[in-house]
């Protein structure tokens, strides 16, 4: 039924299947990006600011560091280090022990000894930047990827912890009032009175800049919304006749809350989650982007936009225009399933 | 000569006929009344030919209309301007519930000002002079106050009178009441229908007043229509349809009244008295007058002794706390196998007496004893049955939860007991898994009912429990409690603002005026014989 | 009427001086410790302890809390009132202590040295030209468009105003800063004859300081546009409230014209909940716009805050914060106010 009602809203539908290849792309993670190493961060400095579509051979050389590279199973969250090394180059030819290779863009021809090379059946590779490279050579679409990742990581872990403190602060305030009330009341009112961006950059200072530290920080902050809309609802189905029935049947408090008022306020709840998934993932880019949030060089949308937005005057627009345009999509396709999740579950706030 | 002449009007919204080649002339200068229930298409007729209604509703027709001027127009085929120009001018309209028909951010003068300057030119000193005289034709009081009250700050009654006033504003030829006493109280109800037909009478003017209540139409009306079903069933002068009505339904729904002298017999219910045939057509069903056995008042089962109940309003400036009363010291006692009726208008504390039997709210003073020998808590049905069910949770859960948190029946028996419970308030099985959105008023009352009665109380208050429900389900839901007043020798305190009602199901009454008991004994003896002067002018509103 | 003000007056009190604990509090704990950053490069002890002298660094944290509340209480008690610069009215002395009444006193900058009430003061300007013209931007377009939304509901307008609206609100406010500035004052300053980044006031040669009426445009509109989306929303879904009501009926009955009807009757009912919404951006527009005083090089509260933050400002960043309550508190108060005007059913009890 609900279902129904929100297949009939194009924009919403759209959204969703937007939201989910994301996920999907998301969790799947370093998995499926071109570069998987841990934060994107290998630099190539000489195919630094490349256009969208570039392409390049790579010679495969061993890698300097010796320590064993072993794939564990956090690699797939955390990425792994290959087991060799890339140099951008034009060409290379083989001249009896040493390889010999003009770097990208560059005419000096410089050599290696045979024996650096990581594989002599496969020496080069080539591989296409789809979405151009950073300022340090980095592939873009790759960091994009996991930049999602990240955002979408945030909006979840802040709508579970907005969720359960605003839900629980709603409910007993509005379902006790008296003192209760007063005191979440006090509570909501200075977290009001303090800039939300401000709040966060404080609470980080406080418990650190660490991926989960900012996740907690922003959790932290949203859930003020939820938890007044949720004391506004629950003051008006206090007064409805079926809760004064119940009280006069000798139900128990927690019993009338759960049984009888939760029920009738999911829908507001799932909204006003979509609405807080959405704001969570704009407060995780502005606070990267005031290089407040996750530190480099952890990949996040919203420090990319503040690492290459200088470039926007040097015909290198794009770097600052995809994840600004992936934080945008994203944040669209949840509000606008919020849309059509108000229609379909018929909810007025 | 007639004003307006409607013909084959109908109103459809969404394939549904809200109304069926409806046909009817207003003559100058007479008063038309149109009775029906809920859902008969009275409002929508009265309405639509002014094109009143929202856009979904499709109309057509015919609505001849003759103006100031001499020359008729139909008003379906007038295009918004020319309407706009027409509607409060020549024709307007008095709504039911006051309180919502103003608007609350503009002061009642403003709004008549307004009324006024939409079709008058007219300047700013000679308008107040004016909306000043009209407030004080239709009786208000204090004239210049109420001009800068806000719709909040005055009674339902005095809105009401402003209502009239905005809609005598332009002297219009037609005034269309829809309802305009309903949401009042009884003993004003009588005053502002007074006021529309002396205003309308010394005007010379048409009123179209649109009543629930045939018995309303009484003292008003020169012609009466009857509406069931989106259609006219029957019209006629009002002495023909009070002394000989012809049709089927317009015998049934003066059958189906409940009042004092009905008391002691099964209420017959609109769909015992008429049934409709295979074509569409209504007929005559026998009925016959059933007596009910005489009740056998019990044993004095509740003892309410001497309660008052005030509000303490925390000042934080003024040391003493000002307190206001709502209840001034209550003492009755109720016996088993009986009803006691508390009637009283809105604001006399009969609602905060409910509560406070129930333990919703605590007495200031005084106290109430359970006498009953199984100490069973006292149990409510509420006057609002579509907020006093839980809209997300079945009939069967809501009936047997009571029974599960009061640990009354093991888990096995207890479905066996909800759907017992379901049959005894006349409701069949399947209804255990319906929602409260998949049913009708009535049955959500019985639903009501029934869980009240899970947790086998011996007395049980029905706060307005049957006044928001059309007369034809209110004799089936008055019906019902009396039968299971006999089956479970039940004690109800019955709270009605209905002087009527009461008179039916009543044994003992009680008359409540500002948290007082203004009167209390024997019902016969009450209605007869009364001794206060508030007493006898309840009983004069309503029996004229 | 007067018992209501103080009654609000006092809890508005009571709000400013929780966050004032919590500000303190979060900060002096967390903040890398403010005498080494203080002192800078002359890191020598004199100094250092006479930094800590001043700041009362070298007390325990109790005392250190009690003097901060002190200073930025209203009415204070100063043994020397040479100690603080801002403007107060002495109220009476008691032996050598004077009780003062005063605004808070918001220290001096670690960084420059000068008077945080001063650089707030002076940032402020900016910030309020920019939160007014924005504010009235938004204001003036969202109520037009959300009125429009409603009055064509379900036709393309209102589908179209519902898409546009949303995707305002889901763009994050720093990328619609650069695209602006990209697009309007980089690519197409031929024709519109913008500059990408600038302040309200400049240095002319000949005429001194002037006020560019132009670099004001880009600002408000990227400032704008979230505000402006969420009014158009809010007051579509008011007017779509208000329109079926008793009393717009009523005023079709008497006659009125429909210009009328929705002028006088609907927009001024639907307005009500809107006014909350715009005076809750207005004081968070007031409070600094971190995203876009950056972006444009705007001078005002929230670029010295993003500086402050950079350069570990501690009393600036505290200062702003606090001036941030501040305006909280009193806009709440005003919000208030302006609603019983509104709604005459609301009383000042």
């Amino acid at each position: 039924m609900i279902w129904k009602r929100f297949k009939k809203n194009k924009l919403a539908v759209a959204g969703l299947i937007f939201i989910c290849i994301s996920l999907l792309v998301s969790v799947m993670g370093y998995i499926v990006v071109p570069d998987h190493t841990a934060d994107v961060n290998i630099m190539y400095p000489d195919i630094a600011l490349k256009k969208p579509g570039f392409s390049c051979n790579y010679l495969k050389v061993k890698s300097k560091s010796s320590e064993k590279k072993t794939k564990s199973f956090f690699s797939f969250f955390k990425g792994w280090d290959s087991d060799f090394d890339l140099i951008s180059i034009d060409t290379f030819w083989q001249k009896n022990d040493s390889i010999y290779f003009k770097n990208y863009n560059n005419l000096l021809i410089q050599n290696i000894h045979k024996s650096e090379i990581y594989n002599l059946n496969n020496i080069s590779l080539k591989r296409i930047s789809v979405l151009g490279t950073d300022r340090y050579g980095r592939d873009l679409l790759s960091r994009l990827v996991i930049g999602t990742r990240v955002s979408i990581a945030v909006g979840l872990v802040a709508v579970f912890i907005s969720v359960i403190i605003g839900l629980l602060m709603g409910l007993l305030a509005g379902y006790f009032r008296g003192w209760v009330d007063g005191v979440i009341m006090w509570l909501i009112n200075i977290i009001w009175s303090l800039p939300t961006l401000m709040f966060v950059i404080a609470l980080t200072f406080a418990i650190g800049k660490g991926f989960w530290q900012i996740f907690v920080a922003i959790g932290l902050t949203s859930w003020v919304e939820l938890a007044r809309i949720v004391r506004g609802q629950v003051f008006s189905i206090r007064e409805k006749e079926f809760i004064q029935a119940a009280t006069v049947m000798g139900f128990s408090n927690i019993r009338i809350i759960v049984k009888h008022i939760l029920p009738n306020i999911w829908g507001t709840v799932i909204i006003m989650s979509v609405a807080n998934f959405a704001s969570a993932i704009l407060l995780e880019a502005g606070l990267s982007f005031l290089g407040q949030g996750l530190q480099p060089p952890a990949p996040s949308l919203g420090q990319m936009i503040k690492e290459n937005y200088a470039f926007i005057v040097f015909d290198a627009s794009h770097l600052a225009i995809f994840p600004g345009l992936m934080i945008a999509l994203l944040v669209m396709s949840v509000n606008f399933i919020g849309n059509g999740l108000r229609d379909a579950l018929d909810v007025n706030e | 000569m007639s004003l307006i002449k409607i013909s084959e009007f109908n109103a459809i919204a969404e394939d549904i006929h809200l109304v069926k080649d409806v046909s009817f002339d207003v003559d100058e200068g007479k008063i038309t009344g149109i009775v029906g229930e809920s859902g008969s298409g009275k409002s929508v007729t009265c309405m639509g030919i002014t094109k009143l209604l929202p856009k979904t509703v499709k109309i057509n027709g015919n609505v001849l209309f003759t103006k100031n001027d001499g020359k008729t127009i139909d008003l379906l085929h007038c295009n918004e301007n020319e309407l706009t120009k027409l509607r409060g001018k020549e024709i307007s309209y008095v709504f039911q519930e006051p309180m919502t028909a103003l608007n609350p951010v503009y002061t009642c003068g403003f709004q008549v000002c307004e009324a006024i300057l939409a079709h008058q030119k007219i300047n700013k000193n000679e308008l107040k002079s004016k909306v000043l005289n009209l407030f004080g034709e239709v009786k208000l009081p204090d004239t210049e106050r109420i001009f800068n009250s806000y719709p909040h700050q005055i009674s339902g009654g005095q809105r009401q009178r402003v209502m009239i006033a905005m809609a005598l504003a332009n002297n219009p030829r037609l005034l269309i009441a829809d309802e305009p006493t309903t949401a009042l109280d009884a003993s004003v109800q009588k005053s502002i229908i007074d006021l529309m037909v002396e205003m309308v009478k010394k005007r010379g003017m048409s009123m179209i007043f649109i009543s629930h209540d045939l018995n309303c139409l009484k003292s008003v009306a020169n012609h009466i229509i009857v509406m069931y079903k989106g259609q006219i069933v029957e019209t006629g002068d009002k002495n023909k349809i009070f002394e000989n009505p012809s049709h089927p339904y317009t015998k049934a729904l003066m059958k189906t009244r409940p009042d004092y002298k009905n008391a002691g017999y099964i209420l017959p219910t609109i769909s015992d008295l008429i049934g409709q045939n295979e074509n569409g057509e209504f007929f005559e069903k026998k009925f016959e007058v059933i007596k009910r056995n005489k009740n056998l008042i019990g044993n004095k089962i509740l003892d309410v002794n001497n309660i008052t109940k005030s509000y303490f309003k925390n000042s934080f400036f003024a040391k003493n706390k000002n307190s206001q009363a709502v209840i001034k010291g209550i003492s009755f006692s109720a016996y088993s196998n009986s009803t006691i009726g508390i009637v009283g208008e809105s604001g006399c504390g009969k609602s905060t007496l409910a509560k406070i039997l129930t333990n919703l709210e605590k007495e200031t003073s005084g106290d109430f004893k359970n006498l009953s020998t199984d100490k069973s808590k006292i149990q409510m049905v509420f006057q609002d049955p579509y907020s006093s069910l839980n809209p997300t949770i079945t009939a069967g859960e809501a009936i047997s939860e009571p029974m599960i948190v009061n640990k009354i029946n093991s888990k096995k028996n207890t479905k066996q007991e909800t759907l017992k419970l379901l049959e005894l308030t006349g409701l069949t099985a399947d209804f255990y898994y319906k929602y409260p959105h998949q049913m009708s008023g009535g049955q959500r009352q019985r639903v009501c009912i029934a869980r009240a009665l899970s947790t086998k109380p011996s007395i049980l208050i029905l706060d307005e429990a049957v006044s928001a429900l059309d007369v034809s389900v209110q004799s089936q839901i008055l019906n019902l409690l009396k039968d299971l007043q006999s089956k479970l020798s039940l004690t109800y305190l019955f709270i009605s603002h209905d002087l009527n009602i009461v008179g039916y199901m009543a044994d003992e009454i009680i008359i409540l005026k500002n948290g007082k008991i203004e009167e209390q004994g024997k019902l016969p003896e009450i209605l007869n014989n009364p001794q206060t002067e508030y007493t006898k002018f309840l009983i004069n509103c309503i029996y004229n | 009427m007067a018992g209501y003000f103080f009654k609000k007056l006092l809890y508005g009190l009571l709000i400013y001086y929780s966050v004032a604990t919590i500000v303190f509090f979060i900060f002096s704990f967390s903040f890398p410790s403010p005498d080494e950053l203080a002192t800078g490069q002359r890191s020598d002890e004199k100094t250092k302890e006479a930094i800590k002298k001043e700041f009362g660094l070298d007390k325990p944290i109790k005392t250190q809390y009690l003097y901060y509340i002190n200073d930025v209480s209203f009415v204070s008690v100063y043994k020397d009132l040479k100690e603080i610069n801002v403007s107060k009215i002495q109220l009476i002395s008691l032996g050598g202590n004077k009780i003062v009444l005063k605004i808070p006193y918001l220290r001096r900058s670690f960084q420059t040295g000068k008077q945080v009430n001063t650089i707030i003061k002076e940032a402020f300007t900016g910030t309020l030209i920019l939160a007014v013209s924005s504010i009235l931007l938004a204001t003036i377009a969202g109520v037009f468009l959300g009125c429009l939304a409603a009055v064509k509901k379900d036709t393309w307008v209102d589908r179209l105003i519902l898409f546009i609206s949303t995707t305002g609100i889901s763009l994050p406010s720093f990328f619609v800063a650069i695209i602006l500035a990209w697009l309007l004052g980089f690519v197409l300053s031929k024709y519109t004859g913008l500059n990408m980044t600038g302040n309200y006031n400049d240095l002319d040669p000949f005429r001194g300081e002037i006020f560019v009426l132009k670099n004001l445009i880009l600002p408000t509109l990227a400032l704008g546009i979230r505000p402006l989306s969420i009014f158009s929303q809010l007051t579509r879904a008011s007017v779509l409230d208000v329109l079926p009501r008793d009393y717009i009926r009523t005023a079709k009955a008497k006659g009125l014209s429909k210009t009328k009807i929705v002028t006088k009757h609907v927009l001024r009912n639907s307005l009500i909940p809107v006014v909350t919404s715009i005076s809750g951006w207005f004081a968070s527009l007031l409070t600094g716009t971190f995203f876009v005083e950056f972006i444009f090089n705007w001078k005002g509260l929230g670029k010295i805050t993003v500086d402050a933050l950079d350069n570990s400002d501690l009393p600036l960043v505290m200062g702003a914060v606090i001036v941030v309550a501040l305006i909280f508190v009193f806009v709440n108060i005003a919000v208030d106010i302006l609603y019983s005007i509104l709604d005459p059913r609301v009383t000042l009890e």
